[in-house]
């Protein structure tokens, strides 16, 4: 059996009366890119964040690579690179300086590593932290989440910042380390980033994990985008059934995402007079706003 | 190490102002103060008689016309600035890593959080250590210009070497501070305001003969006067001074490595 690289069982984070995460599970296999997706306040920061050590889980338990994430802290972290949906550094060193620091804070020499994923993401390396842009900071941060080539890497938000072009860079490496073996944690809610990246995907929504799917599954079972163009307005309440999310209705326009088996939704609509009738595949953030009714 | 080696870069500036600074005060203006104080005639060493830091000190007149007099009387304005500093560098040992939000940083490496403490208690320790060399060797150099060898070695020794007890008490007084409130915008204002009102604390104590509030007035566990009266260190405020440095840390220590870290938003 491979070890897990991620396992979190019934985690719960309260900040004094406050709700942060609450019972939240999901398991991580190793090699995968799993993504990790909610609105802001779901709780994917204090999953992150507990998982790291940075915060202490009020109950339940989350163990990297077998390890107890708390009492094996340390051990973890070596194998471990985050890159935090914000990147702070010491400002007074120039990007190499503090690339380096991290290098001994790993006890690695990364000398090679570091020139060669500055070269890819075109930062100067020269330069103070102080006067670097929001998005240069933010490939300092890449740098420095992978330059120890860790087994298990954690990414809060990891594109926001970035142009799209450092984007496609950054994904392209990511998913050359994945196939070299590491494992991806992906938190975002950039959907669209996820898509192109992750395998499998959590959804979290008001501090706990309401599903976990396959990406493909998840846009292939059966979600589907419906706008129909009538020539007379629909029956009222032809549409008001189980599966219906997200719908609109103006005039003789209608639309709405539908999810569950096809034959229901094609007896309904061959019950209209249409003029034109599209369906198409949801993007993922319509997917998800289905989950957040 | 990497820590360590870290925090004394970054502690390295302040290090050489502050031993420079101490050096060149002490070798100026000691030697300076004991030919005044040597060929004063009483009016001018009675006018030293309404000073409040001799007061506080608990200096006599004829004592602070003597060369350790003199230099002890110096000595506890440079214990002010000891303890600003001592009290400055342990609070931002730690709200820096929050004012700046690099708790994240460097809490997710593979060291413990117990490792970084250390780390930076050490860096604190040593930083002390250096100045309080400095401040002995000028002394020293200062002594032998103002006075020759007319003075007790020892006790002179153990006057310059006070200003490292001072500096390590206030430093864990500013790392306890720091890790309940690591929020502190202004360590170094924080860092004044407490040495002078445990200044304020001694010297009402002093003066009111409320030896209890003593205590709360790190600058009177080293009292020159008794220094030079005993030719040593109190050993109740040597363990007193003691016990304080480690109850501060050990519970420092404790909170730091429990604390959840809420810096990045």
């Amino acid at each position: 059996m491979s070890l897990k690289a991620i396992e979190v069982k019934e985690l719960a984070k309260y900040y004094g009366k406050q709700c942060g995460i609450e019972k939240v599970s999901f398991t991580v296999e190793t090699g995968e890119i799993y993504g990790f997706i909610g609105p802001n306040g779901a709780g994917k920061t204090t999953t992150i964040r507990t998982l790291l050590a940075l915060l202490h889980p009020t109950s339940g338990n989350a163990s990297i690579f077998g390890k107890d994430c708390i009492r094996e802290a340390e051990k973890i972290a070596g194998d471990v690179g985050y890159l935090p949906t914000e990147t702070y550094y010491y400002e007074n060193m120039t990007a190499l300086e503090l690339l380096q620091y991290t290098a001994d804070l790993y006890k690695v020499n990364a000398s090679d590593r570091i020139s060669e994923l500055a070269a890819k993401f075109n930062l100067d390396l020269k330069k103070k932290i102080s006067n670097l842009s929001y998005g240069n900071k933010k490939k300092v941060g890449i740098i420095a989440s992978l330059l120890h080539q860790p087994k298990l890497l954690i990414l809060d938000e990891p594109t926001s910042g970035l142009d799209p072009l450092v984007q496609q860079t950054f994904i392209d490496i990511l998913k050359e380390e994945n196939k070299k073996g590491m494992t991806v944690l992906f938190s975002s809610h950039v959907l669209s980033d996820v898509q192109k990246v992750c395998n499998r995907v959590a959804i979290l929504k008001e501090g706990r994990v309401i599903d976990v799917q396959n990406i493909s599954e998840l846009r292939e079972k059966g979600f589907k985008k419906v706008e129909l163009n009538l020539t007379e307005p629909a029956l009222p309440g032809l549409f008001e059934f189980e599966g219906i999310a997200d719908f609109r209705q103006s005039n003789n326009q209608i639309s709405f995402i539908f999810h569950g088996d096809l034959n229901l939704i094609v007896e309904k609509i061959a019950q209209l007079k249409l003029n034109d009738i599209f369906i198409e595949e949801p993007t993922l953030e319509e997917i998800f706003f289905h989950y957040y009714e | 190490m990497t820590i360590f080696r870290y925090e004394m870069k970054q502690l390295k500036g302040p290090i050489i102002i502050w031993s420079i600074s101490l050096f060149l005060v002490i070798v100026l203006i000691l030697p300076v103060y004991i030919g005044m104080m040597a060929s004063a005639d009483t009016t001018v060493l009675e006018g030293f008689g309404g000073n409040p830091m001799l007061e506080a000190m608990g200096v006599t007149l004829d004592v602070i016309a003597t060369p350790l007099g003199t230099y002890a009387f110096l000595t506890f304005y440079v214990f002010l600035a000891c303890a600003i500093n001592g009290m400055n560098m342990g609070l931002k040992m730690i709200t820096k890593e929050y004012m700046q939000k690099t708790a994240d940083f460097i809490l997710t490496k593979p060291h413990s959080r117990g490792k970084v403490f250390i780390s930076k208690i050490l860096a604190i320790l040593s930083s002390t250590l250096i100045i309080g060399l400095t401040y002995f060797l000028a002394s020293w150099t200062g002594m032998a210009i103002g006075a020759g060898e007319d003075y007790n070695f020892l006790i002179m020794a153990q006057i310059a070497f006070s200003i490292v007890f001072i500096q390590l008490i206030f430093a864990a007084f500013g790392l306890f501070t720091g890790i309940i409130f690591p929020y502190i915008r202004a360590p170094l204002l924080v860092a004044t305001a407490v040495a002078f009102v445990s200044y304020v604390i001694g010297s009402f104590s002093n003066k009111m003969g409320y030896t209890v509030l003593t205590y709360l007035s790190p600058y009177h566990y080293f009292t020159s006067a008794e220094i030079i009266k005993t030719g040593s260190y109190e050993l109740r405020f040597i363990m007193l001074s003691v016990l304080l440095v480690c109850g501060l840390l050990g519970i420092s220590y404790n909170i730091f490595r429990k604390k959840d870290i809420i810096t990045v938003s």
